[in-house]
């Protein structure tokens, strides 16, 4: 009592006062005391209420005046671009377009629609925002011709040079709540589903302001009658506002609220407004942990179709939904999924939204939802994770899973498929042809392109649609012999001292490592070779004349060059490194092959070309940066030298795998005891490295030719790509040489050999044949090419 | 001021191949067999784009920009040329042109590097290229110098 007291005196204030100096008596008092406390409650509890509703005001204006939605990120793969001479495949145009879900039809009007024949595609696109401008849909006919296009007529006839579609959405990056959705505004929404909607859910929300009494009522006294809920009785408002802030909870204090609420919301924004919040916050599906909100992302979960094409019974179906997305499920349960889309018909002809005989028309239709939902999966999973990587720097973890952002890779599906394919297929056959315990190989797949740098696929491991461990970036192993390449080119970087034709000394060899032991290199056949050519030594991997070489080059000038090339990491210069005892990723190898691919220029690998905010407005772009890493005649030989290793070197077993006309350079890479098996290589156009082995690091058995190699053959092999540019760059000639004594020898002279030179380096003749007068006057003037 | 006569020079070069359609350089002779002469020999019937069309439009559109002085656009747009065309000096020296009006003379300079190795030292985008270093050397005050 005397605590209320105190209560009702601090906060009754000066009411409760100025009661008390005019009455007296104890009956009086008590009673006076009585209606005292009753004020103060009174008082009190207006009080509380008016602080509760405003503080609930603050919520209702912070959540409609702020950005209302946490928006996933959309990962899309690069645009597949059309034009007269681009070497495509039919199995490849056609996949491309399955991801990029366009839908083979008979006669494709309707943007998203294609018909694929055996000289034409028929193709309307579907207009996209990209980050250098809005690309408008197209209705065209693209001639094909031997796996070529020949040319893209728009039906109207006009000749399009260049046609670029829409790209296929790879992954998303959800919110924590796994809440996807797709924003539409009002105006994007067709009359008639908003109609609908009304006259099922809501018919008077026009008038209301928040609640209709009369309906709270009705519904409460039929769901006392029922014992459990029947009727729901709840405006759009009020469902709205319990979608937003309440959940699911049916207790008394939750409904004054959702009412509170609601007659804020009404106050404070206008009817379109509710709406279209309410289109976009509905909860209309479910795909395993993802749930589909709003009605623009539910018309493509269910029908695969943008909201503004769909048809009136497929606009019923949604609205029907809105009860209950998994109850009335029409995958799942069609039947029921239909009953209640007829009864949305029936309503929508009742309220005189629509006449009796369309809606009889509609009623009539099949459900027409897509048998599956687009998956909302990431599908390449090793390839995204890379791209996570490279926004970290950039952008916080909560703004990528939030803020909506439009992220334009640089993946290439077929590329992508292609790599993961090809794993698994060989490194099941490995396992069955060899012995080897089955599931036990692993390897990884990085293919760049040659000029820009970008990372068209990463396989990460031989399950490619499972995210895992991923060995393209994360699995460091020793590369092995993928590092004499770039021993040879730090040679070759002193043409005065070094050509493809230097004999170099393949005998026996010691020297103190860098612990202070003596180390003995030796070659995997336990042989000698004695003097060997440059060229040749590297064809053949040859370990005792390259640490040779190595250690005459000095190994730090090889380590200077490996950052040179863009490794990042740190490599601390001891002679080991020369043999490859240094543990890189596959994503690293790539990196350093890239800058030799691309002549002597190097460009970080990127797997981003932009990333757009929601609105589609530009925010970062990833432009190519290139430098001039080495020059480009040395990497002109060391590709030549590297076309040896494939001609008639440890790469010699690609030649059944691609085409003969495909020229390429490569490298194999074996460590010790067989536990890693690499592949490094490249063609005009594509940069592909391989690694196989094991997880546990255990010997596998298996070499870089017996393993990696057949990988990376049949990767390359099923690619569109372009032998290796013939024509030397600027400053080089070529010379017939005698490989046993590097010296200038006659065309037609025994086991003569052709190589490039940087001008001004060409060895003296020898003698013997092609010692004559003739080929004196060609060193003379030098042969030019 | 050194500039435009950067521009003017290297205009002058561009335009030798070019006048009418904008200024687009001569497209690069390939390999028998690849695209390009494989359009060319067969005879067409219907008039197809020709090879290489999609280059030019690309490549008139990225002139447009540049000349608008939008040489972000014109960047962006030089480089989806380049996907499609990587063997290509002349995209490479428009590219390393819009570079050095950016003022990122390190990039200018590797992309008219990479635009001389191409085109073998010789002809009209050669020499612009060679133009070109010698103006980033000289703006850079001798900081950037081809060796």
């Amino acid at each position: 009592m005397k605590g209320r007291k105190r209560v009702a005196k601090s906060a009754g204030g000066k009411a409760a006062r100025k009661g008390r100096t005019k009455r007296s008596g104890t009956g009086h008092r008590r009673h006076r005391s009585w209606r005292r406390v009753l004020a103060a409650l009174l008082l009190l509890l207006v009080m509380v209420g008016a602080v509760w509703v405003g503080l609930l005001d603050l919520k209702v204006r912070h959540r409609f005046e702020g950005s209302m939605w946490s928006l996933p990120a959309r990962v899309y793969a690069r645009p597949l671009e059309l034009y007269a001479g681009l070497e495509i495949g039919r199995a490849q145009l056609r996949r491309e377009l399955e991801l990029a879900r366009y839908r083979a039809v008979r006669r494709p009007d309707e943007p998203g629609e294609y018909r694929l024949l055996r000289e034409r595609l028929e193709i309307s696109t579907r207009p996209f925002r990209f980050w250098d401008g809005e690309e408008p849909g197209r209705h065209v006919v693209v001639r094909l011709e031997s796996g070529r296009v020949a040319g893209i007529r728009g039906v109207g006839g006009d000749e399009i040079p260049l046609l670029r579609l829409d790209p296929a959405l790879v992954a998303s990056f959800y919110p924590a709540h796994r809440e996807d959705r797709l924003l539409v505004r009002l105006e994007e929404v067709p009359p008639l589903l908003v109609d609908g909607l009304l006259s099922v859910e809501d018919h008077r929300f026009l008038e209301h302001h928040g609640l209709v009494p009369g309906a709270i009522l009705r519904a409460l006294i039929a769901n006392l009658r029922a014992g459990h809920t029947v009727q729901g009785g709840s405006t759009l408002t009020q469902q709205l506002v319990k979608n937003f802030f309440l959940g699911n909870q049916r207790t008394l204090a939750r409904k004054l609220e959702e009412a509170v609420m609601a007659l804020l919301v009404e106050l404070h924004f206008s009817k379109r407004q509710i709406l279209e919040a309410y289109l976009n916050e509905v909860y209309l599906g479910q795909e395993g942990e993802r749930s589909i909100h709003g009605f623009g992302l539910a018309a493509r979960f269910w029908f695969d179709k943008p909201l503004e094409r769909l048809a009136l019974h497929q606009q019923a179906l949604l609205v029907g939904l809105v009860k209950g997305p998994s109850w009335y499920d029409p995958r799942r349960h069609p039947e029921r999924a239909l009953e209640r889309r007829n009864l949305v018909l029936k309503i929508m002809a009742e309220r005189g939204v629509i006449d009796r005989r369309t809606s009889e028309e509609a009623a009539a239709r099949p459900l027409d939802v897509t048998p599956q939902a687009p998956a909302g999966h990431s599908r390449y999973p090793a390839f995204v994770e890379l791209v996570r990587r490279q926004l970290r720097g950039q952008y916080r973890e909560e703004e990528l899973r939030s803020a909506g952002l439009q992220i334009h890779t640089t993946l290439d599906p077929w590329v992508q498929e292609q790599a993961q394919k090809r794993l698994a297929e060989r490194l099941a056959v490995l396992e069955k042809g060899r012995g080897i315990e089955r599931g036990s190989l692993q390897g990884a797949v990085v293919v760049s392109r040659a000029a820009t740098g970008e990372v068209l696929a990463v396989a990460g491991g031989r399950e490619g649609r499972y995210a895992g461990f991923n060995r393209a970036l994360d699995a460091r192993r020793p590369v092995g012999s993928l590092i004499k390449p770039l021993v040879y080119l730090a040679a070759l970087e002193q043409p005065r001292r070094y050509t493809l034709a230097t004999l170099l000394d393949d005998s026996p060899l010691t020297l103190v490592d860098e612990r202070g032991e003596r180390w003995s290199p030796r070659n995997y056949d336990g042989r000698f070779h004695g003097r060997v050519p440059l060229y040749l030594a590297l064809a053949h991997s040859y370990n005792v004349a390259t640490v040779r070489l190595g250690m005459e080059v000095g190994v730090e000038s090889v380590v200077e060059l490996l950052h040179r090339l863009g490794l990042e990491r740190e490599v601390t210069p001891w002679p080991s490194l020369l043999l490859g005892a240094v543990s890189l990723s596959p994503l690293e190898v790539a990196q350093l092959y890239q800058g030799l691919a691309d002549g002597g220029f190097t460009t970080p690998l990127r797997a981003i070309r932009a990333v757009l905010d929601a609105q589609h407005r530009p925010l970062s772009r990833y432009p190519l940066d290139i430098v001039q890493a080495v020059d480009d005649r040395t990497a002109f030989l060391t590709t030549a030298a590297l076309e040896r290793v494939v001609a008639e070197g440890t790469a010699r077993g690609l030649k059944g795998m691609l085409p003969d006309s495909l020229r390429v350079a490569g490298k194999t890479g074996t460590t010790d005891d067989l536990r890693d098996s690499w592949f490094a290589g490249f063609s005009r156009d594509h940069v592909a490295v391989v690694w196989v082995g094991r997880d546990d690091n255990r010997p596998m058995g298996l070499s870089g030719a017996a393993g990696a190699l057949g990988v990376w053959g049949r990767v390359m092999g099923g690619l569109p790509t372009r032998p290796l540019r013939p024509d030397p760059p600027a400053g080089i000639e070529y010379a017939w040489i005698d490989p046993v004594t590097g010296l200038r020898t006659g065309e037609g002279c025994e086991g003569a050999v052709r190589l490039p030179f940087v001008v001004g380096s060409l060895p003296s003749f020898g003698e013997g044949c092609g010692s004559g007068i003739v080929e004196w006057l060609k060193g003379l003037f030098g042969e030019r090419e | 001021m050194r500039r435009m006569v950067m521009r003017l020079a290297l205009g002058l070069v561009m335009s030798g191949g070019v006048a009418g359609c904008g200024s687009v350089p001569p497209a690069p002779v390939e390999e028998p067999g690849d695209a390009l002469s494989r359009g060319r020999q067969e005879p067409p019937r219907e008039p197809a784009s020709a090879p290489g069309a999609a280059v030019d439009a690309l490549l008139a559109r990225a002139d447009r920009a540049w000349e608008e002085g939008q040489t972000g656009q014109a960047a962006v747009i030089l480089e989806r040329a380049l996907r499609l065309s990587p063997d290509d000096p002349a995209i490479w020296f428009r590219l390393a042109r819009v570079r050095l009006e950016q003022g990122r003379h390190a990039l200018a300079a590797s992309l008219a590097r990479r635009s001389l190795s191409l085109s073998g030292g010789d002809g009209g985008v050669a020499e612009a290229a060679r133009e070109l270093l010698e103006a980033v050397c000289s703006a850079t005050g001798g900081a950037i110098c081809s060796p």
